[in-house]
């Protein structure tokens, strides 16, 4: 308290140091535009909701722990909201107004697998694929698959009877051996 | 405005800061803002002389203590922390200055206060101004922060990491060499 006591006059220190500066202390002679100090809080909070926005992960953790509002934020910030657009109508184009290129592009990588790493890749995740896919797949593959002209006789009614009763006989674990 | 946001405690302040939701947070840190925006520019001011550039380095330093500020552990008050960051910054961006000056190979020794459209002191306190920017960093620091800022000894210690002692030597010094400017421009 002592020392604070002390602390408060600055004049009267500098004037026990010997110095006349005690005499010059005055009102600061720096200006600052008009409201400065009334908008600087509004410009920084702007700035801050940006910087949330820009660094996610090294946000503080209380502002962290709203995502949503750092989600508003970012999408609140119109760079983000033009880049949004840009990829979204990006997207649109690749995939609606030019199927053809992305069926081409998937086509050309799957030609390019071994038959063995296909087969391999269905064993291992046979559950994901449909039993009517599984079947169509073992009669393409299949060598009997030559015996087709014997059906050429049967309507389209009695073929998709059989492949129905096909399906009901079949076994998962018979499928699995033949892939 | 000023009076109310002074009496606003520093653990109000936190305990919005630190509480779960963005409102709470929001709220918080625009309290922080409001009560030491003006003593933080000031004492950046003081060093950098620019408004322009003491905007963006008070600006730059709020946004420091948003990001650390979750790892503010109390151990010094609030204000004492804020000064600290405000004083890095101010003296990164005049290390940064100077560099650029000595790139450009701009024998100019800093700001001219002269021509600064936010300046209006008189010719002593222009000289005071000059004076200031004869004394090596830290003395200016010092000076600027007793005489300026009135803070004593044990928050300047506390903010520059010196002891008090030290501090009052620098201060003397810094004095005795403003003074002898002043006297020998004829100001005085």
């Amino acid at each position: 308290m002592m020392e604070q006591e002390k602390d408060k006059n600055i004049q009267e220190e500098l004037q026990a140091m010997g110095s006349s500066l005690g005499s010059l202390k005055q009102g600061t002679p720096f200006q600052v535009p008009t409201d400065y100090f009334q908008s600087l809080p509004d410009d920084l909070m702007r700035r801050i909701r940006a910087e949330a926005s820009l660094w996610p992960t090294e946000a503080p953790q209380a502002a962290a722990t709203s995502r949503a509002f750092l989600l508003l934020n970012w999408l609140q910030h119109w760079k983000y909201q033009l880049g949004i657009l840009g990829v979204l109508a990006a997207a649109t184009i690749y995939y609606f107004l030019l199927p053809g290129a992305v069926a081409t592009a998937a086509t050309d990588e799957l030609a390019q697998l071994e038959a063995a790493e296909i087969k391999q890749y269905v064993s291992n995740n046979i559950d994901e694929f449909s039993m009517e896919l599984l079947l169509e797949a073992a009669i393409v593959e299949s060598e009997d698959v030559h015996s087709f002209d014997v059906l050429e006789g049967l309507d389209e009614n009695t073929l998709d009877q059989l492949m129905d009763d096909l399906l009901e006989d079949i076994d998962l674990n018979d499928l699995n051996e033949i892939f | 405005m000023g009076t109310i946001l002074a009496a606003i405690k520093d653990e109000e302040i936190l305990s919005l800061l630190l509480q779960k939701g963005a409102t709470a947070f929001e709220r918080g840190f625009r309290l922080l803002i409001e009560k030491y925006q003006e003593r933080l520019y000031w004492h950046i001011r003081r060093l950098v002389l620019d408004h322009e550039d003491a905007n963006d380095v008070v600006q730059n330093c709020f946004i420091k203590a948003y990001r650390g500020i979750e790892g503010f552990e109390g151990k010094s008050s609030l204000y004492t922390w804020l000064y600290r960051i405000a004083t890095n910054e101010a003296l990164t961006f005049l290390n940064k200055q100077k560099k650029r000056n000595a790139e450009a190979l701009d024998s100019g020794n800093g700001f001219d206060l002269t021509a600064d459209p936010y300046f209006d002191g008189d010719d002593l306190q222009l000289k005071l101004q000059q004076a200031l920017q004869q004394l090596p960093e830290k003395q200016r620091l010092v000076f600027n922060m007793r005489y300026f800022d009135e803070m004593p000894y044990g928050d300047i210690s506390a903010v520059l990491d010196t002891s008090v002692g030290a501090l009052k030597a620098s201060y003397h010094h810094a004095a005795k060499k403003i003074e002898a400017f002043i006297r020998e421009s004829g100001a005085y």
